[in-house]
């Protein structure tokens, strides 16, 4: 497990500088990232049932003592999203394949080594005990993610990969910032010793501290009132980058923020959080009705689901924490199905407008089934993952008594279910506009879109056939997180 | 901590602030250059007084500069040189598709805030 | 084909079901899967008698619309493969919702119901009607969904299980409000007034989908919730006065609405609302007889509903309109469906020798076994209502195939397909009446699941002149007159608001949400950035409450202050002189050399190098890079600039708090000695930056070099594209 840790992180960057070299040969480049990509899902499965039997494992790298060097610290927690994650990137990937062929694609010289190094700074997010650390690791993402935005330099892509690099950059230089203050207030960047310090700070510079970061992680997470950047700049991506942005980029953010504030114990923020969480759902879901293109309606959905999240947080309770978990753990493949699918039906109209689409039901129905089930989810409608994230934070909700944020997540998700309704009555149902329907795609690559599509559908599936196991894991995770003297006992022995 | 470095922290801050907070692509640009000065600084800062250079033979624990905030500033330095300079590409980019050195608005939001009817 | 093939899995299910009840020796059987465990989800799964009884409807009706949706759609109509799967996926999970022993099992179901018979309402999405009907009736359906899912979690919570069969009696304020989200549930799936508004738009559905889902399956749900809750919740204060006055305005609502229409499809729609409503009237009463009449009431109306649509749709589907003051002559050119619809008529108004009578006459003396005000409101509700539903059988029934003056209908080729499963059900309600016995032991037991009570009682082939009798025939009497009178006459009540408010309630939100989106997301990134540095104003105020002065000192040198006012100065010049690219690169580059001076003053030479070769870099960039930069400013309003202005002071503000704040009171400090000795140890190397770098913290270096790698290949990919599209530029 020792040698596992660093190579999820490692690995992928040393596998993007390859398949950069083997850009010109494309089936090896492909090869290479496949395999990595594979690999990693693999090894975080593997971290997943390890650390769910032997408990975390703990990495110092050079062997330097935390106090010094950085650590690395894979506990259930940030192996569980690890894993979904990464096992989400592995289906992107496949599918892009598949939409290469077709006229929306994104070129695949950088998609694929930049997926690479974008997977390593995910999984260097999730497994550094280190704030530092933590810092570069978004970097990493972020430059990969700008570039990824921007690399075909469409003018609408410039226009709003400007917005979305320029809010990004503001929230690095405010993370920079609160690096400063904590390393002036504590003496180290270290998590471990930070969840013994920041709380022994006097109350004010504690708050402002938790604040702070609480601004830097939400911009990343698309948090109320600082998510602007991503409906205006998710939608004009490829398909692909859009995907894996809607799974991932957001999520690092609320990985971080529950990390940190449960690591510092943070509980006095507790009610700002849910205000913001509130905010943040309510706001999402309005955006997603006032929207009338499937990628926008779908971008606003991320900052309405990242409210969901925030509320588990903001309960500090074990039963929220571990709600917001699953919660996570659902969301990021189910997210990024969503959008693969909203790549199809742009694929089939050659645009994702809902005006110009229509009757695909007919047509496809095995497409609108591809919709269906994780729309369903999204809404937390039973059987599906969505329900169980939503049951264990509205159940949390009531448990803790904070009846207003239970009465908007509800609210909030009869909401989801009518924007969902209008993607389906706009693309699904009705009359097909177009006189002649043409094929934008090759039944090829369709067949790989599908099935790239269809397998990862099987896999949000198995989060709900799982969720038993997975609850069970959520709430040991959360306990370990409300309670970190655990944490820092182990980094620091 | 030194009431002078805070100063030129605040003072950078505040100028970088202002300029990102424009319309022009180049002042954006210039004004993140500023920021990541202050924010250098503040990691600096962090660190304790001033010191003598970090090198172990030609001083002692108590006279040294911590070095750690060094380091973290110097990574945080060239990733912002990278930022920067790709920010620089994206912003000239930009002016040559639109001819122009000013951000423009989001052309769906702007049509959806303009059909709106509460 | 594909349709006379899904009739095959509610067949089976049927005889697995009367098997059940027919052979019902010791334990039902169960099945129980576990799902979440730590969150009490599970599947239990339990055929018992009511359940048995649901499954018998659901099952058997089921075979039988499949059958008559093949005569429906014909050979040739595009589609009925989705719509097999849609119905037989509507079918099972009917069946689940009735064979549902855990409280969570039952919410999946009911859910799954919603969604299917959202498909099936929208089945002929071209339709723009059908598509609007199928999102009300989502919306309204998924609403009270939500009321479930917080009811159940309030009763689960209470009762501290989540099995149905030990669930207790739950009162107090929790079980109030978990009563009222149940009812309103209840009252949303079974179109209880003022939720019914989707039923009537539902009619937009094909005729199978309304003789299966409108009359004996999912509109049932929210009534089999009452019956099945009823134990739990029916002696919370809310139980009862909510349950009967949803049913109370319902029962007659819907049958005023049915005699207002003249579309057949709507008659029928707007009198299963009234008869729900009866169904909930009793069952929210609770006695034994009142539960014991709504079981045998929910048979008796599954089999006369499922006819009477059929019929309907056979009449639409061969004279090509189901409007009852368009149609004429249907009574001799059609002779067998108007004899179903007479038998299946009758026995919705309750006249002998039906199943329907026998269940009436249940009601009215459940009612009459009341007492005080309980009584009068029952009595009210069963006798009224019934009393219109006479009005609007009569009037339909005379519609359909009574005397006209107009020529008479043409109508297309009979469909064996259609007539055969209505003409089942019409013998149905005939058997039923026949076979008393055999009704009795279907619905005796079910009933006393319910409510133990209900035991002692049966029904009765002929009670003999009884009061409960009397006021039957009177009923019958009364009701035939209204029905005569109003017959072919469209009542004088004002149409219905109910379906356009939710519709317009809908659009109401959409453009809520386009007023709030509008607001916030408007699309400028300055706004965006200064919304988010005024946030972070606001984050940093609790560092206001702790600064420590004496933590701060003036200067570690004179020098040092001397270069932090020219790193300021020199940054506010840069600002000034922006607009020319020269102006801003000397700006710019004088601040990179003061902020070098810094470095060096603080005893970091490494930094101040590396600062200085990257200045150069950028202010090289900057003035090759960009091209020329434009002097026409956009022309701002004073009010923002100074908005901006006020806004950066702040945020430099805000820093400066924050580091004297952290610089106050430190609760740890950096381990100097230790990496001093360990660097040199363990690291090998005297320059301590360089240690750091290379060895104790070489993954962030690792980080940095990718990221600066990335950056390289993003800003080589924006010159390509910009080199390879130039010409769309021009």
């Amino acid at each position: 497990m020792t040698t596992l840790v660093p190579l999820l992180v490692v690995g992928p960057l040393l596998a993007a500088a390859l398949a950069l070299a083997a850009r010109s040969l494309g089936r090896l480049r492909d090869a290479i990232t496949l395999i990595t990509l594979f690999g990693v899902a693999l090894g975080a499965l593997i971290l997943v049932l390890s650390v769910n039997r032997s408990g975390p494992v703990v990495v110092r790298l050079g062997g330097w003592h935390p106090e010094l060097g950085i650590v690395l610290v894979a506990d259930l927690f940030a192996a569980l999203v690890l894993l979904s994650a990464t096992a989400t990137v592995l289906a992107v990937e496949v599918f892009s394949i598949g939409q290469r062929k077709t006229v929306w694609a994104a070129s695949p010289d950088l998609v694929g080594p930049l997926l690479l190094v974008l997977t390593g700074g995910v999984s260097l997010a999730f497994l550094t005990g280190d704030l530092f650390t933590l810092f570069v690791a978004f970097e990493l993402i972020l430059v990969s993610s700008y570039v990824l935005l921007t690399h075909q330099g469409r003018s609408g892509q410039v226009r709003s990969g400007m917005s979305y690099v320029v809010m990004n950059l503001f929230a690095s230089t405010l993370f920079l910032f609160g690096l400063a203050f904590v390393y002036a207030s504590t003496g180290t960047v270290n998590m471990a010793l930070l969840s013994e310090r920041v709380p022994e700070l006097s109350s004010g510079t504690q708050l402002g501290l938790g604040l702070w970061f609480f601004v830097v992680f939400g911009t990343k997470a698309a948090a109320f009132p600082l998510f602007s950047w991503l409906p205006d700049s998710y939608p004009t991506a490829p398909t692909t980058i859009t995907a894996v942005f809607a799974g991932l980029l957001t999520k690092v953010g609320v990985y971080s923020l529950i990390r940190f504030h449960t690591l510092t114990r943070m509980d006095e923020l507790g009610p700002i959080v849910l205000i913001v969480a509130g905010a943040t759902m309510l706001v999402g879901v309005l955006g997603a009705l006032a929207q009338n293109d499937v990628k926008r309606i779908l971008s606003f959905h991320i900052i309405s689901q990242i409210g969901y999240m925030l509320m588990g947080l903001g309960l500090f309770t074990v039963a929220g924490v571990a709600g917001a978990v699953l919660f996570l753990v659902h969301h990021i493949p189910t997210k990024t199905l969503l959008f693969l699918v909203g790549g199809m039906i742009e694929d089939e109209y050659g645009t994702s407008d809902l005006d110009k689409a229509g009757g695909l039901a007919a047509r496809r129905p095995i497409l609108g089934l591809l919709f269906a089930i994780p729309a369903m989810s999204l809404a937390g409608l039973p059987p599906f993952s969505g329900f169980v994230a939503k049951l264990s934070l509205i159940r949390a909700g009531i448990e803790a008594q904070s009846t207003l944020i239970v009465i908007v997540a509800l609210v909030v998700s009869a909401l989801t279910l009518l924007s969902m309704v209008k993607i389906w009555l706009g693309v699904f149902w009705g009359v097909d506009p177009r006189d002649e329907p043409t094929e934008l795609s090759s039944p090829q690559a369709r067949m790989l879109m599908t099935s790239a599509t269809g397998a990862a559908i099987v896999g949000t599936l198995l989060v709900a056939v799982l969720a038993g196991p997975l609850w069970d894991m959520s709430l040991a995770a959360a306990e370990s997180l409300l309670d970190p003297s655990g944490y820092a006992t182990e980094v620091l022995r | 901590m030194s009431g002078s470095l805070i100063f030129a922290i605040a003072g950078l801050s505040a100028v970088g602030i202002y300029m990102i907070t424009g319309r022009s692509l180049s002042r954006i640009v210039l004004g993140f250059a500023l920021l990541g000065h202050a924010s250098v600084l503040a990691l600096l800062a962090s660190g304790g007084p001033a010191g003598d250079p970090p090198l172990a033979d030609r001083t002692t624990a108590t006279e040294v500069a911590n070095p750690v905030p060094q380091a973290l500033a110097l990574t945080a330095i060239v990733i912002s040189f990278g930022l920067t300079l790709f920010l620089l590409a994206l912003a000239r980019r930009q002016q040559e598709l639109t001819g122009d050195d000013l951000v423009e608005d989001d052309v769906e939001d702007r049509r959806i805030a303009s059909q709106e009817t509460p | 084909m594909v349709l006379r093939l899904a009739a095959i899995p509610p067949l089976v299910s049927t005889v697995v079901a009367l098997g059940v009840l027919l052979g019902s020796s010791g334990d039902a059987p169960s099945l129980d899967v576990s799902w979440v465990p730590g969150l009490d989800l599970e599947f239990v799964f339990q055929i018992d008698s009511l359940a048995a009884l649901m499954t018998l409807l659901v099952s058997g009706i089921g075979v039988l619309v499949f059958v008559y949706a093949n005569g429906y759609f014909g050979p040739t109509a595009a589609g009925t493969g989705r719509f097999a799967t849609t119905l037989l996926a509507f079918s099972t999970a009917m069946l689940g919702l009735v064979w549902a022993d855990s409280v969570w099992t039952l919410f999946v179901f009911w859910e799954a119901t919603s969604i299917t018979s959202f498909l099936l309402v929208g089945h002929k999405s071209v339709d723009a009607a059908a598509r609007l009907a199928a999102r009300r009736a989502l919306l309204i359906t998924a609403g009270g969904g939500l009321a479930l899912l917080a009811g159940l979690l309030i009763l689960a919570d209470r009762a501290g299980t989540t099995r149905l069969d030990d669930m207790g009696p739950v009162g107090g304020t929790a079980g109030g409000v978990a009563a009222a989200l149940v009812l309103v549930a209840a009252a949303t799936k079974s179109a209880q007034f003022p939720f019914h508004v989707w039923l009537p738009g539902a009619m937009a559905a094909p005729t199978p989908v309304s003789a299966y889902l409108h009359s004996a399956t999912m509109v049932k749900a929210g009534v089999l919730l009452v019956a099945l809750l009823g134990p739990a919740l029916g002696e919370t204060d809310v139980w009862k006065p909510v349950g009967i006055g949803f049913g109370l305005l319902s029962a007659f609502w819907g049958a005023i609405g049915a005699l207002r229409h003249t579309d057949a499809k709507l008659i029928l729609a707007w009198g299963t609302v009234s008869q729900l409503g009866l169904m909930i009237v009793l069952l929210s009463a609770g006695s034994g007889k009142a539960v014991f009449a709504a079981v045998s009431l929910i048979l008796a109306h599954a089999v006369f509903k499922a006819a009477l649509f059929m019929v309907v749709g056979e009449i639409d589907v061969r004279a090509g309109t189901r409007d009852i003051s368009a149609l004429s002559g249907l009574g001799s050119r059609m002779p067998l469906a108007a004899m179903v619809a007479v038998v299946s008529g009758a026995s919705m108004a309750g006249v002998p020798p039906l199943l329907g009578f026998t269940a009436k006459e249940a009601a009215i003396e459940a009612a009459l076994k009341m007492d005080g005000l309980e009584a009068l409101v029952v009595g009210f509700a069963v006798i009224g209502g019934s009393v219109l539903t006479v009005a609007y059988t009569v009037r339909l029934l005379l519609g359909l195939f009574g005397p006209s003056d107009q020529p008479a209908t043409d109508i297309a080729d009979r469909r064996p397909a259609m007539a055969f499963p209505s003409a089942l059900l019409a013998v149905g309600s005939v058997l039923g009446y026949v076979f008393l016995g055999t009704v009795n032991s279907l619905v005796r037991p079910a009933a006393v699941q319910v409510q133990p009570e209900a035991e002692v009682y049966y029904l009765l082939r002929w009670p003999g002149i009884t009061t409960a009798f009397l006021i039957s025939v009177a009923i019958v009497v009364a009701g035939s007159t209204v029905g005569w009178l109003v017959f072919r006459r469209p009542l004088g009540v004002p149409s219905p608001v109910g379906a356009g408010v939710v519709d317009r309630g809908t659009d109401g939100v959409l453009s809520v949400a386009r007023f709030v989106t509008g607001r916030v997301q408007h699309g400028s990134l300055p706004v965006y950035m200064a919304v988010m540095a005024m946030t972070v104003i606001v984050a940093a105020l609790p560092f206001a409450f702790d600064v420590e002065p004496s933590a701060i000192y003036l200067w570690d040198s004179p020098m040092q202050g001397v270069l932090a006012v020219v790193v300021v100065g020199a940054a506010v010049l840069t600002s000034g002189m922006a607009s020319s690219r020269l102006g801003a690169a000397l700006g710019l580059g004088s601040v990179g050399v003061a902020v070098s001076g810094l470095f060096v003053v603080h005893g970091a030479p490494d930094l101040a190098l590396t600062q200085l070769l990257v200045e150069t870099v950028i202010v090289v960039g900057f003035v090759l890079g960009l091209g020329h930069l434009t002097r026409r400013f956009p022309s701002a309003k004073a009010g923002w600039r100074l908005l901006r202005l006020v806004v950066s002071v702040c945020v430099g503000g805000a820093v400066a708090l924050a580091l004297a704040s952290s610089a106050s009171n430190p609760s740890g400090v950096p381990p100097l000695e230790d990496l001093t000795v360990a660097a040199v140890d363990e690291g090998g190397g005297n320059n301590l930056v360089n240690v750091i770098l290379t060895d104790v913290r070489a993954l962030d270096t690792l980080g940095e070099v990718v990221v600066l790698a990335v950056a390289a290949l993003g800003i080589l990919a924006l010159t390509e594209s910009g080199r390879s599209r130039k010409e769309e530029v021009a």
